[in-house]
């Protein structure tokens, strides 16, 4: 294939299928709220609208332009407006900290309306010694305030490689990142408020509200271990890359747990309960971020009770330059990222020849415990023509990214090699 | 297609390139109903589904009917969904299944 029929071919895509970055999906939302009650746009603008027998059929409301969708991210591609997910096209993942422009936004229901950073609190109940309500000024002025690169990656990263498919958001390879988070230590603050002796798990709750509009119905709400709720790095962060969270991104208050699924990232966290059982709230139970407890072929239906909660991420790691599809000289940098939850990452081959003879690359440390590992290399190709460069890292506990996809029902966990079409002249 | 492309397809699991590949030949742009396909039942699909939700998490499903058929129903059992009538709910089975199968026929180009 040469490479103006790969153009061609490529949001068909040989290599990574479906997917280009200019995201055709994203322009002209004419039919955006067009089946919506009037009850839900209300909702989702946070106030009636007076004079709504005169709004055409149809319209969108200016409030909702599209442009504002994805406003202060760069890049980004819009997988759903309603709820709004959106991924980072593996190229714009280049930095070795993400910009917050380029940080991947996951929701699960509606964001909150009129976020008040002054006025925010966040209570800390259950069975503890001492329940707390406090403030972000409480949080800045009581606990150690602290600034760690982290990675969150989404439990469902890959999905969209499944087959036979899987259900819910069809993320390629662009839903994680790595930004600096700052916030304190949620060790810190549940130690103040004095974790009794029977809690087993955390239980988050945040301010989004449920698509339905049921005021009653939490949209998501999930938990840790104790254990791992007690580790040094977890967040409960007011600031990504020095400034304010972005609104998408949780502002003003979110949790973030490095290298477990982005779900346990509570964002516009307001409370978090210490409970004696393991958390039950919405997407803890049923199949949601659950994988089965054996594995199982492509296609599987698997009882539900045969499924269990997922906990750290596995090895993985992505190519971010060159592009996918790029041009290339005889003579290039390769560059990345690697990352494994809850370890480190030991060693980052490429291949240049599918996988026949791999070479290792320089592989950075990482920045603090839950960052990712930076990593590069200088390739020459041998001649010109169309080559693939592949990645796979190895942990601290010896895996190693796996060429083929671990099928599971709900579509997680799938840390296979990365893959990057050049064609070099 | 290559040989070795072709194989490295196959061992990497990946058939649904192809139909990614077929997808490209769909339209891109939008009708009336979104992103959906225009086809019979839409119009029930379309404003069945986007009280809630946009279509355009719809449209990049791939699901036997069974399998629409339990989402519908976790929906209205776990997610506040106040029921469909039974002829209403056959329509709207019946377009997510044709349109919206896990051969993809009509996977979003992206």
């Amino acid at each position: 294939m040469d490479k103006k029929n790969f153009d061609d071919a490529k949001s068909g895509h040989l290599i990574e299928p479906g997917f280009d970055a200019t995201g055709g999906i994203v322009s002209g939302r004419r039919g955006f709220l067009q089946g919506a009650g009037l009850a839900t746009v209300g909702a989702a603008i946070g106030m009636t609208i007076p004079f709504h027998a005169n709004m055409p059929r149809g319209l969108i409301p200016a409030a909702f332009a599209q442009g504002d969708l994805l406003a202060g991210k760069d890049g980004l591609t819009l997988l759903s407006d309603r709820p709004l997910n959106a991924e980072t096209p593996a190229e714009l993942l280049d930095d070795p900290i993400t910009p917050t422009d380029r940080h991947f936004i996951r929701n699960n229901g509606a964001p909150p309306e009129g976020v008040d950073p002054e006025a925010w609190t966040l209570t800390v109940d259950g069975f503890v010694d001492e329940p707390m309500d406090l403030s972000i000024a409480d949080l800045r002025d009581r606990f150690e305030v602290v600034t760690m690169a982290l990675v969150v990656e989404c439990g469902g990263n890959g999905r969209a490689y499944f087959d036979p498919p899987a259900s819910g958001n069809q993320w390629t390879v662009g839903a994680v990142g790595c930004s600096e988070w700052t916030g304190v230590r949620l060790k810190d603050v549940l130690e103040a408020a004095g974790v009794q002796s029977n809690v087993v798990y955390t239980a988050h709750h945040g301010a989004d509200t449920h698509l339905s509009g049921d005021p009653d119905k939490a949209p998501i709400s999930r938990g840790l271990p104790i254990e791992k709720a007690m580790t040094d790095d977890v967040l409960i962060a007011f600031a990504m890359n020095g400034a304010d969270l972005h609104p998408m991104n949780g502002a003003p208050l979110r949790l973030v747990v490095p290298g477990w699924p982005g779900s346990c990232s509570q964002k516009w966290l307001t409370r978090i309960e210490l409970r004696d059982q393991v958390h039950d709230g919405e997407k803890m139970t049923g199949t949601s971020y659950r994988v089965p407890a054996y594995p199982v072929p492509p296609g599987a239906d698997v009882p539900e009770e045969d499924f269990v909660i997922i906990e750290r991420m596995p090895v993985k790691s992505l190519v971010t330059f060159p592009a996918n599809g790029a041009e290339s000289g005889l003579q290039t940098e390769v560059r990345g990222h690697a990352w494994s939850g809850d370890r480190t990452i030991t060693d980052v081959e490429v291949s240049i020849d599918f996988g026949a003879t791999w070479t290792p690359v320089d592989l950075d440390d990482p920045v603090n415990d839950g960052a990712w590992q930076n990593w590069r290399t200088q390739i020459a190709f041998p001649q010109a023509g169309y080559y693939e460069v592949w990645a796979r890292a190895t942990d601290s506990e010896g895996v190693m990214q796996p060429f083929a996809i671990d099928w599971n029902p709900k579509g997680y966990l799938n840390n296979t090699m990365h893959r990057v079409g050049l064609f070099v002249a | 297609m290559p040989e070795r492309l072709a194989h490295l397809i196959v061992t990497a699991g990946l058939a649904s390139v192809l139909a990614a590949t077929s997808a490209v030949a769909q339209s891109r742009g939008e009708g009336e109903y979104g992103l959906m396909v225009d086809a019979p039942g839409v119009e029930e699909t379309y404003y069945g589904c986007t009280a809630c939700h946009s279509e355009m998490i719809i449209v990049q499903q791939g699901k036997t009917r069974q399998h629409w058929d339990d989402l519908l129903v976790w929906m209205v059992d776990e997610q506040g969904m106040t029921p469909f009538d039974d002829a209403e709910r056959d329509v709207i089975l019946d377009y997510l299944a044709e349109n919206y199968n896990e051969d993809r026929p009509n996977f979003p180009a992206r």
